[in-house]
């Protein structure tokens, strides 16, 4: 014990420059005092009333030892107090920055709304927007009762949060001589000993990001899904699909430990979800998109394409710009803190360096293959180029995220063109391309780009075994994710029916589903396909 | 045709997976090879089996 007596002055004297004592750190440090016992007062003061009731404008009186809780304020600040306050201060700073980070999340809502409903015809804006709208509500409360306790129920150890401890129950069975975590048991209702603090952060967080998935959704079947339909398919994919791909990556589940049982690398690693949030959305867009089939009008008899242009421009770039804006709480945020994670900085640059390579590889592709830069695929090669980032943003260098990024945007373009032309599948919004094709690619250029700055190295940079992991997520996407979420779609379908009506269909959603148009002064054209912007009177 | 799309997506999934127990820690050449062979699967499941199945009542067709 005597070699290590030196730390405890160490410790006295990080505590106080943790806590901002600006006159204590400015005394003369000329004689070493004896460390006093933690719970012996320190013997410091901050100003005093008199001082402070004169007010402080330049801010030197506020912020002192008169702010440091007290367990005993007769006796003054001890040392416990002040490590005490330290630890809060550092678990304060990541409350805050996960809370603004989901809040920041929370209003990519809007940005998906309108994104979507721009994209769509008029006469079915209300629908569309409806859908974006009340998605939230859904899969909030699916995620609320069981949702959350599936994907971190054994999230315990999420030291940036102080720890979770609540959260330390997972089903996991014993197969070919490994333990393979299949969900989280504790957590349901947010009920029993989850109801703590750190708890609260961490779902809140992980519940936008489910809602991010769910929305997707929306966007692959607009324009012929019966709002019922959708009620089912959101909650189900809030409270089961979207949590179990999400278990397995981020809650400990086997996936995230493919490094600690068969080496290789640091296990699937995602960090801020192009594949949990992305794809999974994305192949629950895509079983959507197969089953209830296209839009009357979009394909000929011959088996070519019609463009079935969106009906507002203007709110899709907007809207752009909202997910732009949103995505800076999407992955710097999944540091889950500021205080000890001060990579927040590469991660912000990486993401906004991708989502302008993004746009900047789509309009290009535009431009030189179709003479013109296109407005919504310069949107979707931003969200593209953000999707592809979001894996990789917190191991990569901004050179590379730039890449990622471009890539990103090139992809969509060619997966827009190749769904919509070969695969003959409707995606109005191209949500499929956007976040799959993006996704996927996010997720494996996390096994060719990461640098091992942050512990994840990919091929790229020597490790092989890290690539693999990542192809192994992908195939449990393609080969997991997809048909399940297919299998409980066609439930649906063969219980309550997905699509409506071709009356309804070629009338527009508003009226049938909504029973209000959202452009009540706008005169439709009889053919349904775009909007006579002229006044009903 | 709709199921043998969907269980080809499913062995996609297992073939890299069996494959990982199957192979020592250090032959990640193998567990490549199986990871790329399986999301081919997988895709062909999906995108040709599948999608052909649905173009075949494709709604433009009737």
């Amino acid at each position: 014990m005597k070699s290590f007596a030196w730390l405890r002055p160490c410790l006295l004297a990080t505590a106080l420059l943790i806590s901002g004592l600006p006159g204590w750190a400015q005394s003369p440090a000329a004689a070493t005092p004896a460390p006093p016992a933690g719970d012996a007062s320190l013997g410091v003061s901050g100003p005093s009333a008199e001082d402070l009731a004169a007010g402080d404008p330049s801010g030197t009186k506020t912020g002192t030892a008169n702010d440091v809780a007290k367990a005993d304020a007769a006796k003054g600040v001890t040392l416990t107090d002040l490590v005490n306050q330290a630890g809060q201060n550092r678990i304060g700073i990541n409350f805050t920055w996960t809370l603004v980070c989901g809040f920041l999340v929370m209003f990519m809502q809007a940005g998906f709304a309108i994104v979507e409903t721009g994209l769509t015809r008029a006469k079915n804006a209300n629908h569309t927007m409806m859908m974006n709208f009340m998605v939230y509500g859904f899969g909030l409360f699916a995620y609320w009762v069981c949702g959350f306790a599936i994907q971190m129920g054994s999230a315990a150890g999420t030291t940036m949060l102080g720890g979770a401890a609540p959260l330390n129950s997972e089903y996991a069975i014993h197969f070919l001589g490994k333990d393979w975590g299949l969900f989280g048991m504790t957590g349901f209702f947010l009920s029993g000993h989850t109801y703590d603090v750190g708890v609260m952060v961490l779902f809140l967080f992980q519940m936008v990001f489910m809602d991010t998935a769910l929305t997707i959704v929306t966007g692959s079947v607009a324009e012929r899904w019966k709002y019922v339909a959708f009620c089912v398919s959101s909650v189900v994919l809030g409270g089961l699909t979207y949590p179990l791909f999400a278990h397995w990556a981020w809650g400990g589940g086997w996936l995230y430990k493919l490094g600690a049982n068969f080496g290789l690398g640091a296990g699937y690693a995602d960090f801020a979800g192009s594949g949990v949030v992305h794809s999974v959305g994305a192949m629950t867009a895509l079983a959507g998109a197969l089953i209830i089939g296209p839009r009357i009008g979009k394909y000929n008899r011959d088996g070519s394409a019609n463009a079935i242009p969106g009906h507002d421009i203007l709110v899709v770039l907007t809207g752009c710009f909202i997910l732009a804006f949103g995505w800076f709480g999407f992955n710097p945020g999944s540091t889950l803190g500021a205080s000890g994670a001060l990579r927040i900085s590469t991660v912000a640059v990486d993401t906004m360096l991708a989502g302008c390579t993004g746009s900047f590889a789509a309009i290009l592709y535009m431009w030189i293959k179709y003479g013109k830069p296109d407005a919504s695929m310069a949107g979707n090669g931003l969200l593209a180029g953000l999707v592809a980032i979001t894996a990789p943003s917190g191991y990569v260098n901004t050179r590379d995220a730039c890449i990622i990024g471009f890539v990103g945007g090139l992809l969509v373009c060619m997966s827009v063109e190749f769904i919509d032309r070969v695969l003959r599948i409707d995606d109005p919004v191209g949500a499929t391309s956007v976040h799959g094709a993006g996704g996927l690619f996010g997720v494996l250029s996390v096994g060719l780009f990461a640098d091992g700055t942050n512990g994840v190295r990919g091929l790229f940079y020597g490790d092989p075994g890290q690539l693999v992991a990542q192809l192994i997520g992908i195939a449990t996407l393609l080969g997991f994710v997809f048909p399940f979420t297919y299998a409980v779609n066609w439930l649906i379908e063969v219980i309550i029916g997905q699509r409506v009506s071709a009356e309804d269909e070629l009338e527009g959603l508003d009226i049938p589903e909504m029973g209000a148009l959202c452009y009540p002064e706008f005169v439709l054209k009889p053919d349904g396909r775009t909007i006579g912007a002229v006044a009903a009177d | 045709m709709k199921l043998v799309g969907l269980l080809m997506a499913v062995v996609g999934w297992l073939i890299p997976l069996i494959g990982l127990t199957m192979t020592s820690n250090g032959s990640n050449g193998a567990r490549l090879t199986l990871c790329i062979l399986g999301i081919a699967i997988s895709c062909v499941g999906i995108f040709y089996v599948l999608n052909q199945t649905h173009q075949k009542e494709a709604v433009w067709k009737r």
